[in-house]
């Protein structure tokens, strides 16, 4: 009972956070997308609890954080007031738009937790707006990257890094106030945490959070020995990477012996010339969205849930990309190893697992200049439908699996940027036929005009259609553009990059 | 009141209006710190709403309704109203409490 109360006093704790960077933050893909997460971990570096944000990111900030602590700075290292942040997708990290920020929690000279934020910042520089290159083929083009390291040490601001993070990105005004949103947030947290530490004694803490992963971990097992024994296997593949025309494999293994399953990724393909490569982290983040959301039980989602799991991943595939492959769009891997993953599921436990969601990002990012040399860039990210169940259809055009980002509001957008949007619907026909069927996918800002006063707005998108699921229908996307000048177009399913014309 | 570029604002007291505006953004920057561990006094503030109370006589208020006509409980309906429940829309008798429908 007493552990039920202080559960969820963390969880209450990375709520906390959580609004604490909505309320603060100054950039539309933060505050309005919520493209964001936070978390808390025990004094070594394990998930704890989470906030009900995005399944990408809460998988992978454990990870990332372990990396940091094992590789780069070792807890002992870590002081009072230190704020340690890194975005290095081979430090730990997904893609360089995300800024992970880790503050340990001292009460009585001890470190009780570690608090950890993680933001999708509007841009980190590299070769397109947003860090989204779509023509990316190394690392290197995607965007400033920061190895782990202490951007607060023992409460002081390393200005000398700021300058540099600042003289590196299209808008450091954003970045400094998504930034700070962080930083907050961190207060925030580890004002609840000596507060909860200071009501139960640091050792209670301790053990209390010992306890809660071994019950995650109990539970996790319980569930998976309820799945029947057996090899269950999947395929699907992304299209291309947008600069080459193969497509690419996904396929997993998942073994359930007992209590115990192995995901093994090894039938993956290659790693792309392309940003569609996803790190470690990223695939981790899938593996176990997976396995968690077939769970026919609820269990407090912490690191004691991924003990009962283990994951077979060959360095250079495309689920664990090798240094320098670039990674930005890396969600298009991730999305579709969790529905792959949740396909071979389906043929052990067909009653819990719907048919797969639309399965990529369609991120847009466009960039405006102004006469004045001032810069807007906007991150908008597309979603569309869910897949049909047994007992009904899928939802349209929502937020599914991966994802659990809002969209922005147009009317948001067309005042920040000088941008019209000119169409923002559903695209009917596009859910599949049959009895139940998958959802409609919605069209976005794929119609958008620039105003006078406006330099041509640059556009990079990432895109893959999904392709023919043979086993279980798929919402399917068609994309279409309407220029500044008014024309429609079908956009190629893949990634491009390309100026728009002026529109007056 | 927020900073520039923020989507929620906060509750500042502004106990003099007709003074000079510093007293009202010092408080700005205190309860944002107070609230959310920091403050950016060097930015812009924008005031998003002003809440103010006034007070003064109105006109004298209509005739109160007539009242019912079985009164409250007499079983009587005093008119019909749609209404739905569970998705099916249809019709209702209703009775006026205290010479009111509630709600009103």
């Amino acid at each position: 009972m007493e552990l039920e109360i202080l559960r969820s006093a963390l969880t209450a704790a990375a709520a906390e956070m959580d609004v604490t960077i909505w309320r603060t933050s100054r950039s539309t893909v933060v505050r309005e997308l919520l493209d964001y997460s936070t978390a808390v971990f025990d004094a070594d570096g394990y998930n704890v609890a989470q906030s009900a944000r995005i399944p990408q990111h809460l998988n992978s900030m454990g990870a990332g954080l372990l990396t940091v602590l094992r590789d780069f700075l070792p807890a002992a290292q870590w002081e009072d007031g230190d704020v340690v942040i890194t975005n290095d997708p081979y430090c730990g990290g997904q893609h360089i738009p995300d800024i992970l920020a880790f503050r340990a929690v001292f009460a009585g000279g001890e470190r009780v937790a570690i608090v950890g934020t993680l933001c999708h910042h509007l841009d980190m520089g590299g070769i397109s707006a947003g860090s989204y290159g779509a023509t990316a083929t190394e690392i290197f083009q995607e965007g400033l990257r920061i190895p782990p390291l202490k951007l607060l040490r023992r409460g002081v601001m390393n200005a000398e890094v700021l300058a540099m993070m600042r003289q590196n990105v299209r808008r450091p005004d954003m970045l400094w106030g998504d930034l700070q949103a962080q930083l907050a947030s961190l207060a925030v947290g580890e004002a609840n945490l000596q507060r909860l530490a200071a009501r139960t004694g640091a050792g209670r803490l301790r053990a209390a959070c010992a306890q809660l992963l071994d019950g995650s971990e109990r539970a996790m097992r319980a569930m998976i020995g309820r799945i029947p024994d057996g090899v269950y296997g999947f395929e699907d593949w992304i299209d291309d990477d947008g600069l080459t025309p193969d497509p690419i494999r996904i396929h997993a293994s998942v073994t359930v012996q007992g209590e115990t399953m192995a995901v093994d990724l090894s039938g993956c393909g290659p790693q792309a010339l392309g940003p569609v490569n996803a790190t470690l982290a990223s695939s981790l983040s899938a593996v176990f969205y997976a396995v968690m959301a077939c769970a026919d039980a609820p269990i407090p989602a912490n690191a004691g849930c991924y003990r009962p799991v283990s994951v077979i991943a060959p360095e250079g595939s495309i689920v664990n990309a090798r240094h320098p492959a670039p990674v930005a769009n890396r969600i298009t891997a991730t999305h579709r190893l969790a529905t792959t993953i949740l396909g071979a599921l389906a043929q052990a436990v067909p009653d819990r697992i719907p048919a797969a969601y639309y399965g990529a990002s369609y991120v847009c990012t466009f960039q405006t200049i102004a006469q004045d040399g001032a810069r807007a860039v906007l991150v908008e990210i597309e979603v569309g439908g869910g897949g049909a169940h047994p007992a009904g259809d899928g939802v349209t055009a929502h937020s599914h699996g991966m994802h659990n980002n809002a969209n922005i509001p147009v009317e948001m957008i067309e005042s920040e940027l000088p941008l019209t949007i000119t169409r923002y619907g559903l695209l009917p026909g596009t859910g599949g036929a049959g009895g139940t069927v998958a959802a409609t996918d919605w069209c976005g800002n794929g119609a958008s005009t620039a105003r006078r006063r406006c330099s041509p707005p640059t556009w990079s998108g990432s895109r893959c259609r999904p392709t023919a699921w043979p086993a279980v229908r798929r919402a399917r996307w068609a994309g279409c553009c309407t220029c500044g000048t008014g024309w429609r177009r079908r956009c190629r399913p893949r990634s491009a990059t390309c100026g728009y014309g002026r529109a007056m | 009141m927020r900073y520039h570029g923020q989507a929620f604002e906060l509750l500042v007291p502004w106990p003099d209006p007709h003074g000079p505006l510093a007293p009202l953004l010092d408080a700005f920057h205190d309860l944002h710190a107070q609230r959310f561990s920091y403050a950016n006094p060097a930015d812009p503030v924008e005031i998003v709403t002003v809440r103010l109370t006034a007070s003064g006589l109105l006109p004298a208020l209509p005739p109160a309704l007539p009242a019912a006509a079985g009164g409250p409980g007499s079983g009587t309906p005093d008119g019909v109203r749609r209404r739905s429940l569970g998705g099916r829309a249809g019709g209702a008798a209703g009775q006026r409490h205290g010479g009111r429908w509630p709600g009103r």
